[in-house]
């Protein structure tokens, strides 16, 4: 007769493929999920933690919480379990647009500016093309050869850097620009100057419509416009987005209000009248206009889709972990 | 892989379309170029790049290898290139401040666009 911890370990091993002894399977879990390593009873923390979206600190009510949203009434009677990692693949419904970029995902990574790419990019060579993810094929493209950004790999982690110069990529600007939108990244400032970061997220051939940015006083913005361009809101936070850090940017533009994250920090949302659809509209990593010296990690950008507690916190988490942040 | 050189090229506004024409020949794109100017407003006089270039391109942009190009002759290329500043690697400074270290040496400033 199998015992219940025989049946964890069993299910453990069907999500990491792995023959181990217990602890070591777990552990193999815990990595594959990006858990920074540690101890097992703090890592198990960490894990049930980012699952459930919870923030506990006792290793027994973690796993008990885990076993009863499992279905159990708690750890010891729990035979079985069954997770999928959240994906930013999981946002893209149906009727949502939007682009999912990972730079952590060398696959999408190509040389070339045009035909979608056919030579792979390695590390410390320029990149033209940055394959979407998300099976729009909204794919980041440089406007010229000059403006290609290269690909590092520094500390683990992966990173485009743009030379605040003039490196930028964009989508083509073919979508309609539904609100909600909402556009998450993960990138490090590279310079404390105005050009360390702006603009990333939507952009609009007349507005220069933006989501996100941040300026040279280290404030990260909201930006959202009228359909002339005139800015309707501008929203600030108190968190300080300092030259050579790594964070997390959320923000949302909707019909009548928008916010801005950074990190887990408190939101800063504002409300705004006025606001009208800039229509056909695409993606900018860096920017059009400025150009952005900084670290790309990632980036997620949805477009007509209400971003739910759940959806913003996955997709923090998932965009903290392609820069070697635990959020 | 080849090793990478930090590549500045400042032109003559007015010659930059010729920049671009030798480029595309090359199968570069060398892109509108960032606007520049003597004091940071406009006119532009000036425009310039930054980019990653391997040895084969450095050699052409500094004129110590001169191309075949289709439609094009030799002191036609070399004269664009004697228009041309260009620094290859300074001395371990970020891209942004390589740019901004020769545009000094020029006595020039990027024209900026600010955000609203």
């Amino acid at each position: 007769m199998t015992t219940n911890q025989e049946g964890v370990h069993a299910a453990v091993r069907a999500e990491t493929s792995t023959t181990g002894t217990y602890l070591e399977d777990w552990h193999a879990l815990f990595t594959a999920d990006a858990i920074a390593a540690g101890p097992w009873n703090a890592r198990m923390i960490a894990w049930v933690n980012q699952t459930l979206s919870t923030s506990y600190t006792s290793l027994n009510d973690a796993m008990n919480a885990f076993a009863i949203d499992q279905g159990f009434s708690g750890w010891t009677d729990m035979n079985t379990f069954s997770v999928s990692a959240w994906s930013p693949q999981d946002l893209f419904t149906a009727g949502v647009d939007g682009g999912w970029y990972e730079i952590s995902d060398l696959s999408t990574l190509f040389a070339e500016r045009t035909g979608g790419g056919t030579t792979p990019a390695s590390v410390d060579g320029v990149v033209g093309t940055c394959r979407d993810k998300s099976g729009l094929d909204r794919h980041l493209v440089a406007p010229s050869d000059a403006a290609r950004p290269i690909l590092r790999l520094s500390g683990g982690v992966y990173h485009l850097e743009f030379d605040g110069v003039d490196d930028t990529m964009a989508s083509a600007s073919t979508f309609t620009m539904t609100s909600p939108v909402f556009a998450g990244v993960c990138l490090t400032r590279a310079s404390a100057a105005s050009h360390g970061v702006a603009q990333f997220g939507f952009y609009q051939s007349v507005n220069n419509y933006a989501a996100v940015s941040a300026n040279a006083s280290s404030e990260a913005l909201m930006q959202a416009r009228a359909s002339a361009g005139t800015a309707l809101s501008l929203a600030t936070t108190s968190t300080q987005f300092a030259n050579g850090t790594t964070r997390v940017l959320l923000g949302r533009v909707n019909t009548s209000d928008g916010y801005i994250q950074v990190d887990s920090n408190t939101e800063i949302t504002s409300s705004y009248a006025g606001y009208a659809s800039p229509g056909t509209a695409g993606f900018v990593v860096a920017n059009r206009n400025i150009a952005v010296a900084g670290k790309f990690h990632g980036m997620i950008a949805v477009v007509n889709k209400s971003m739910s507690a759940d959806d913003l916190n996955n997709a923090r988490t998932w965009l903290g972990t392609r820069g070697g942040l635990t959020l | 892989m080849s090793i990478m050189h930090s590549l500045v090229v400042i032109a003559p506004d007015e010659i930059w379309p010729a920049v671009m024409a030798l480029n595309n020949a090359l199968g570069y794109e060398a892109g509108e170029g960032v606007p520049i100017s003597a004091d940071g407003q406009n006119p532009i006089t000036h425009r310039g790049l930054h980019t990653w270039a391997q040895p084969e391109f450095v050699a052409l942009a500094t004129g110590k290898v001169t191309p075949e190009i289709k439609g094009y002759q030799p002191e036609q290329i070399a004269g664009v290139l004697a228009l041309l500043t260009v620094s290859v690697d300074a001395e371990g400074l970020t891209a942004r401040a390589h740019f901004d270290h020769v545009l000094a040496t020029m006595g020039l400033r990027t024209i900026a666009f600010e955000l609203e």
